[in-house]
C-alpha cells in the first residue's frame, strides 16, 4: 500500500516525493478519462495504489510512480515514454484539465512566444504552489533559412520530463494553430516552426468564461 | 512641433518621435502645453474606444478625470500632481479607477497608466489580450497567479470534501451494526444520555433478548443464525416509528427506544406484538428457524438523567421476564 504522510509533515518531505502526488494523480485521471474506470481499477490494484486513488496535494511513497508506470505499461500495452507523452497531450487537451491549458496560454500570444515562456515554466509552477516542482526547460533557437528552429533540453526530478514536454508541445502547437515538426533528437526536443498561422487554433481570453460571469455580477 | 524636455541644462534636448513610446508604454497618453493630446498608446486607445489618430488633438481633460491626490483640469494643474500616486478614470468608464504616474515639463506631459488592483474588471471591460500588455507589465502574471490560486484552492477544497465524506462514512460505520443495519452499542451509549437530558421528550426503552437463538445457531449453523438476526433487524425497524431508535447490543441482544411513549399498558401491547412478530419462523437452509424473545421495559421519567441506572433496570426487568417463562415481557421496578 502507498503510505500517505500528513500534510503537516510537508516541509520535511523530499521534493520528488511531493511531486509524486501530482504525477500519480495526473496519471490516474489520464487512465480514468482516456481508458475508462475499469482499466484504472485493474491498474490501481496491480500498482498497489490507495483504494480511493491518489491525492495531488499529499506526497506519497517514492516508489509509487514507478509501480504505477509498470502497471499502466502492462495493462495498456504502452511504453513508459509513450505514457508520459500521452499524459502531456492529455493535460493540455482534456476538458477536465482546462485550468492547465489556460495557465499555459498565459505564456504567450503565439506558439513561438509560448516556447520562450517555457523557460519560466519551473518558476511559474513555484509561483502557483510552492511544492510544485515542474521541469526546467533550457531553450536555444536558430534560423534555418526562413524556418525557426528550437532546441529544448529538459531536466526534472522525475524521469519522464522530456516525453511529458514533448506531448504537451504537440498539443500546444495545435492549440495555437501552428504547423510545427516536433521530435526528439539526441536527448533533446527539436521544434521546427513552419507556419505560425496554419490553423485557427483554440480561443483564449485572459479572463475565463466562468470568471467573467462572476465579474459581471 | 517637436516637444522639448526641460532638463535644467541651458540647451533643451529634443524629444524623439512619440511613436517610440507605443511599444514601451501601450497605456500612455501625452499632451502639449495646451492640454491637447499628442500621443496615445494602442492599449489606451482601445480603452478609450477610439482609434489613436482620432484622439490626437482632443483635450486631455475631456477624456480623463483626475481623482487623486487632487483634481487636475488644465495643464498647469498637471504639474502639481507630477510624480505623485495619481488615480484617475476615463470618462467612458468612470467605474474603473486606474493608476497613473505623470511626468510634466514646460511644453508637455506624459501619463503612464496601469490597471492597478482593478485589473480583472479592466481586462473584462475593455476585452484586453496578452498583446495589449508589454512583456514588462506584471498585470498578466497577476492574472495568472489569481487563476492558479483558484485552481489550487479548488483542488484543495475537493480534497477536504473527499476526506470529510470518508470520515463521515467511517463514523457511520463505527456506529452501525453491519449485519442488521441497526445502530450498535456505541451509538446507543452516545444517544441515551442525550435523550435523557431532554425532560420534555420522555421515552421508553425496551431491552430485547432472543430466546432459543442458540438452538438455531447449533441446529442450522451460523449462516442461518445471521439470517435470523438480519430478520430481527428488519422487524424492529418496521415496528418502530421514524425518530425512534433501534440498536443491536451484540450477540442476540437488542435495545429499542420509543419517544413519547410512557403509558405502561400501551408499551405492554407493543411488546406483545413485537414478540409475536419475532416468533414468525424464518426459512433457512435445512428448515424453519423458530425463535422468540423476552423484553424488559423501562420508562425514562423514572430515571432522571441516569443512563446507567435505566439500562440496568431494563436489564433486570428482562431477567425477570425470562424467569417468568420465555416469550414474555416485564416492567422495570423503580426503587
Amino acid at each position: 500500500m502507498t503510505r500517505y504522510s500528513l500534510g503537516l509533515e510537508l516541509p520535511k518531505t523530499r521534493r520528488d516525493e511531493a511531486m509524486q502526488g501530482f504525477v500519480n494523480r495526473a496519471f490516474q485521471q489520464y487512465v480514468q478519462d482516456m481508458h475508462g474506470t475499469a482499466a484504472w481499477e485493474e491498474i490501481r490494484v496491480v500498482a498497489g495504489a490507495p483504494l480511493d486513488g491518489f491525492e495531488a496535494m499529499l506526497p506519497c511513497d517514492a516508489q509509487s510512480t514507478r509501480h504505477l508506470l509498470d502497471a499502466m505499461a502492462c495493462h495498456l500495452n504502452l511504453s513508459a515514454e509513450a505514457l508520459w507523452e500521452d499524459l502531456g497531450l492529455y493535460l493540455i487537451t482534456h476538458p477536465r484539465m482546462e485550468a492547465i491549458r489556460r495557465l499555459l496560454r498565459f505564456g504567450g500570444r503565439d506558439f513561438v512566444e509560448f516556447i520562450w515562456s517555457l523557460a519560466d515554466l519551473h518558476d511559474r509552477g513555484r509561483l502557483a504552489l510552492a511544492s510544485l516542482d515542474l521541469p526546467r526547460v533550457h531553450i536555444q533557437s536558430e534560423m534555418h533559412g526562413d524556418m525557426l528552429r528550437f532546441d529544448l533540453a529538459v531536466t526534472w526530478v522525475m524521469e519522464g520530463g522530456l516525453c511529458l514536454i514533448l506531448g504537451a508541445l504537440q498539443a500546444m502547437a495545435d492549440e495555437y494553430g501552428t504547423l510545427a515538426v516536433i521530435r526528439v533528437d539526441k536527448g533533446r526536443i527539436v521544434v521546427e516552426c513552419h507556419d505560425l498561422g496554419y490553423g485557427p487554433g483554440r480561443s483564449f481570453a485572459l479572463i475565463g468564461a466562468d470568471r467573467l460571469r462572476e465579474v459581471a455580477r | 512641433m517637436i516637444p522639448r524636455m526641460d532638463t535644467g541644462l541651458s540647451m533643451p534636448l529634443p524629444v524623439p518621435d512619440w511613436a517610440v513610446l507605443a511599444p514601451l508604454l501601450p497605456m500612455h497618453l501625452a499632451c502639449d502645453a495646451g492640454g491637447r493630446v499628442t500621443s496615445v498608446g494602442p492599449t489606451a486607445a482601445k480603452m478609450l474606444a477610439a482609434a489613436s489618430d482620432d484622439l490626437l488633438g482632443r483635450d486631455l481633460f475631456d477624456l480623463v478625470i483626475f481623482k487623486s491626490p487632487k483634481s487636475a483640469q488644465n495643464f498647469a494643474q498637471l504639474h502639481e500632481i507630477a510624480g505623485a500616486r495619481v488615480q484617475l478614470c476615463f470618462v467612458n468608464a468612470p467605474q474603473i479607477t486606474l493608476r497613473a504616474v505623470v511626468s510634466a515639463w514646460a511644453d508637455g506631459a506624459v501619463l503612464s497608466l496601469s490597471l492597478g488592483l482593478n485589473f480583472v474588471q479592466g481586462i473584462a471591460e475593455w476585452d484586453l489580450h496578452l498583446s495589449d500588455f508589454p512583456h514588462t507589465d506584471q498585470t498578466v502574471e497577476l492574472l495568472y497567479l489569481q487563476e492558479a490560486n483558484n485552481a489550487v484552492t479548488r483542488e484543495s477544497r475537493a480534497l477536504t470534501e473527499r476526506l470529510f465524506t470518508a470520515r463521515a462514512l467511517a463514523e457511520r460505520e463505527a456506529l452501525t451494526d453491519p449485519l442488521t443495519g441497526l445502530a450498535n452499542r456505541r451509538a446507543l451509549e452516545r444517544a441515551l444520555p442525550r435523550l435523557l437530558s431532554r425532560a420534555d421528550r420522555p421515552f421508553a426503552l425496551m431491552h430485547i433478548d432472543l430466546d432459543r437463538f442458540k438452538a438455531v445457531n447449533d441446529g442450522y449453523g451460523h449462516a442461518a443464525g445471521d439470517m435470523v438476526l438480519a430478520q430481527v433487524g428488519r422487524i424492529l425497524r418496521s415496528d418502530i416509528r421514524a425518530g425512534d431508535f433501534a440498536a443491536r447490543m451484540g450477540g442476540d441482544e437488542f435495545v429499542i427506544m420509543l419517544s413519547h411513549m410512557t403509558d405502561p399498558a400501551t408499551l405492554g401491547e407493543l411488546a406483545a406484538r413485537l414478540i409475536k412478530n419475532l416468533e414468525t419462523p424464518v426459512a433457512v437452509e435445512g428448515g424453519l428457524a423458530r425463535i422468540s424473545a423476552s423484553i424488559g421495559i423501562a420508562i425514562s421519567t423514572d430515571f432522571g438523567q441516569d443512563a446507567r441506572a435505566m439500562l440496568r433496570a431494563a436489564d433486570e426487568a428482562l431477567y425477570n421476564a425470562k424467569g417468568a417463562g420465555r416469550g414474555g415481557f416485564a416492567y422495570a421496578r423503580v426503587d
